[in-house]
């Protein structure tokens, strides 16, 4: 289920309305666990068969690490759990993409190799969800955290719905202890909700779907070389359209939580009004670049071990992160290419220190970082190297002689792209530290009128069925 | 204090909410606009999910069946019918015939508005990516939504794709004018359609549109067509096999584009030879002179206003060759159900 969708308004008002009944506080969370998995279900049921399964190893994996003493066991059942998740991950995700790579790697040495095609459906949610329940296996290990108490707690942690599907990937120690007592939203948590809501689905319909993404298609989904204006423009629509489209979901997710009393930790703290790439990383996809730094790059040693085993861990880590997003070479290279960045700029602070905290040098380097980030996106977005290879060429005025405008054909499209991303790197500057709203104390009249503007917004969108980008992951 | 404070900020919005759509739905309907539903894959599979009323009359094809049919024109020829419209404007119906002759739950009534040019292998597949949505997107949850939208899409005129934000800004910054769209998609997804509002664009004739068209079509020889049209014909059987009726009709053309028809597709090479071997009813419009009488504004479509007297005598013809005659008047709510089933 999506949450741009009338469904899902009309699930998330059947299960507000039970949550509000006066019972039991464990027919509740009832409650939500059931929902959790309808609202996944509605996908495709079976598939909530490998969510059981994750939920259980993790579960039993958790407990006999906290009951054994000994290393080995508890290395033992730490190990069962990675098998089964990465396992799920590898089968389900990286199935098709390994058979594809052996086959071609065999041809390489002229072994004419030629399995099946696997033919595997991608569970939604796969790699969020996963990462979740590992991320609660490994802390437990760590003895960072106990586990739970109760299954049911521990179910509805792992299946919560509003963040079930596309993150953020919340820590057992954010959750668990908010469903230990009862709760339902305050009138600030609803209002919070319902504005996060409208945010989120305004970012998604509006602005991602409707204005960006048919920029970003027409470049990247077309064949012929693209001029050098189709190509900043649809980079730079596709740099919006991930933005809106993510960050609306997690939006919406934020909200659906808080007017059901719970807080789930935000996703995006201004990304492109990040200075310098470390920073990027503080501000994108947050819970995921967490996971990654504590379980993966900390785990290999982090940056103690020297500088060349630091600058490793960091290439291998932002490897695995763009390997996350996709089963494909090219989300590789986008991690890759990042990796390469944050190296150079560890490299270069070893050198030259830190920046100078003045707006004149924060702000150039604050939008090249930006440009930077765009340009990369082209391998996130691409559909293979050979479309990434000519829309970095054409970006950089290398344009073929048979280039042409790769745009749709109106007025609007390009004017609007360039607004939208214009407007969003100006609002991620000024509230970079804090939230334009609290930054310039908005009256409240003025932010009823500009909540009703975004439904208004919406309601004037017929909406085109596409997606939530992160879903594919 | 604070708690209303922060209530006070939903509720007013609510109430700007309220307050700018019913502005804004008055303003429209007084420039003229009417509801109008956004048609799509998703608005298709509610339609595929009713072939199996016992009450339906399932219509395959392209634009004519759209703009040409009407649920009223139905219901007077056919009391109690149940109008599933499953045409697709710009394409052809093959892909959707095949998908239900493929279905062993379906039995029912098919109409099929096909073209000459339907029967070419390159035409076959146009609508099949509607199957493919339908086969392996389509489920409970979609369903919900696009009702919803779909009920909620035939009642506001602010929900027409038409005074869309995005269509406004871009009518603005092109032509400086709102333009009243000439066609509205009704809930049941056929096109009220107002040729008087359609503007010419200088330049664009219908001959000029399909003579470009057939120049780059490869058309086969009636021979091979013919083969081609025995795939088609196969489906035909497979639905007849299973109690179902089907009947294939060639839609009204006129001027330009019936004489560029005729010289690329002659009838009495093409469409009569499949007539002769089919197991379906066929009818040619050329034979309906109650059908030529209707205007054709752009040679091809029949104006909204003319939609319900055209389904009056299509349906009238067709049950004069026999389409409905295993189907009878079930006696409760004007009822109509297939006669072998209502014993």
């Amino acid at each position: 289920m999506v949450f741009n969708s009338l469904s899902f308004a009309l699930f998330f008002a059947v299960v507000l309305a039970i949550h509000h009944l006066p019972i039991s506080w464990r027919l509740r969370k009832l409650n939500l666990l059931g929902a959790s998995y309808l609202f996944y279900m509605a996908w495709n049921p079976p598939f909530v068969l490998l969510l059981w399964m994750s939920t259980a190893v993790d579960w039993l994996a958790a407990r006999k690490i906290a009951s054994h003493s000994r290393k080995s066991r508890r290395r033992l059942w730490l190990g069962v759990s990675l098998a089964v998740n990465l396992g799920l991950l590898a089968v389900f995700k990286y199935g098709e993409f390994l058979v594809s790579n052996v086959v071609a790697l065999m041809g390489g040495v002229g072994i004419d190799y030629a399995p099946a095609a696997p033919d595997i459906i991608l569970p939604l949610g796969i790699s969020f969800y996963t990462f979740q329940t590992l991320s609660y296996s490994l802390d437990v290990y760590r003895g960072q955290e106990r586990p739970a108490g109760s299954f049911l707690d521990y179910a509805l942690y792992v299946t919560f719905f509003p963040q079930l599907v596309a993150g953020p990937i919340v820590r057992s120690g954010v959750f668990l202890p908010q469903v230990e007592s009862s709760r339902r939203a305050d009138s600030q948590q609803w209002t919070i909700g319902l504005t996060l809501l409208s945010l989120g689905l305004f970012q998604k319909i509006v602005l991602a779907d409707d204005l960006l993404a048919p920029s970003a298609e027409a470049l990247f989904d077309g064949s012929a070389p693209p001029d050098v204006y189709s190509a900043w423009v649809g980079t730079l629509a596709f740099s919006g359209q991930i933005f809106c489209d993510f960050a609306g979901y997690s939006s919406c997710a934020l909200g659906a939580a808080s007017c059901l009393g719970f807080r789930i930790p935000v996703n995006f703290r201004s990304p492109y009004a990040a200075v310098g790439f470390s920073d990027f990383w503080r501000r994108w996809h947050v819970s995921l670049s967490s996971w990654l730094r504590d379980y993966l790059y900390i785990s290999m040693g982090g940056n103690r071990a020297g500088l060349a085993r630091t600058y490793m861990n960091l290439m291998m880590t932002m490897l695995v992160g763009g390997l996350w997003h996709g089963a494909s070479w090219t989300f590789v290279a986008w991690g890759g290419l990042h990796g390469l960045y944050l190296t150079a700029e560890r490299w270069l602070r070893g050198r030259v220190g830190g920046l100078s905290e003045r707006w004149m040098v924060q702000l150039p380097v604050g939008l090249f970082t930006f440009a930077v980030v765009s340009v990369t996106w082209v391998f996130f977005r691409a559909p293979d190297f050979t479309r990434a290879f000519q829309v970095v060429a054409a970006l950089f005025g290398d344009t073929a002689e048979e280039a042409t405008r790769q745009l749709p054909a109106n007025a609007l499209d390009p004017l609007a792209v360039l607004t939208i991303v214009a407007g969003l790197v100006t609002v991620h500057w000024l509230q970079r530290e804090d939230s334009v709203l609290e930054r310039f104390a908005v009256p409240w009249w003025m932010e009823s009128v500009g909540i009703a503007a975004i439904w208004l917004a919406i309601a004037m969108t017929p909406g085109t069925d596409r997606a939530f980008i992160y879903f594919q992951f | 204090m604070g708690r209303l404070v922060r209530w006070r900020v939903i509720l007013l919005a609510l109430l700007c909410f309220v307050g700018a759509v019913l502005v804004l739905e008055w303003l429209w309907r007084e420039f003229g606009f009417r509801p109008s539903v956004v048609d799509g894959m998703e608005r298709w599979a509610v339609e595929r999910d009713r072939v199996y009323d016992p009450r339906a009359v399932t219509l395959v094809g392209d634009s004519r069946m759209l703009f040409n049919l009407s649920r009223d024109g139905l219901e007077d020829v056919v009391p109690g019918a149940e109008m599933v419209q499953l045409a697709i404007g710009g394409s052809q119906g093959g892909a959707v015939l095949r998908d239900l002759a493929r279905d062993s739950e379906f039995a029912g009534v098919v109409v099929v508005s096909l073209r000459a040019e339907g029967f070419e292998p390159g035409q076959l597949e146009t609508q099949q990516s509607y199957v493919e949505h339908y086969d392996r997107e389509w489920r409970l949850e979609k369903w919900i939504s696009r009702r919803l939208r779909t009920e909620l899409a035939s009642r506001l005129v602010i929900l027409n794709p038409a005074v869309a934000l995005r269509k406004l800004a871009d009518e603005w910054l092109t032509e400086r004018e709102l333009t009243r769209p000439w066609i509205v998609f009704r809930a049941d997804r056929t096109i009220d359609a107002d040729f008087s509002l359609r503007r010419a664009v200088p330049g664009v004739s219908v001959g000029g549109i399909v003579r470009n068209h057939y120049e780059k079509a490869e058309i086969s020889t009636p021979e091979d067509w013919l083969i081609h049209a025995r795939r088609i014909e196969g489906w035909i059987d497979e639905i007849q096999a299973r109690g179902g009726r089907v009947a294939v009709v060639r839609f009204p053309t006129s001027g330009a584009y019936w004489r560029y028809d005729q010289r690329y597709y002659p009838r009495a090479k093409y469409w009569d030879r499949f007539a002769r071997e089919s197991s379906a009813l066929t009818l040619h419009f050329r034979d309906a002179p109650e059908l030529r009488r209707f205007e054709l504004p752009d040679r091809s479509h029949v104006n909204g206003s003319d939609a319900r007297a055209f389904t009056r005598k299509l349906m009238e013809r067709l049950r004069g060759l026999g389409l409905f005659e295993r189907w009878e008047p079930s006696g409760d709510a004007g009822g109509f159900q297939r006669a072998d089933q209502s014993a």
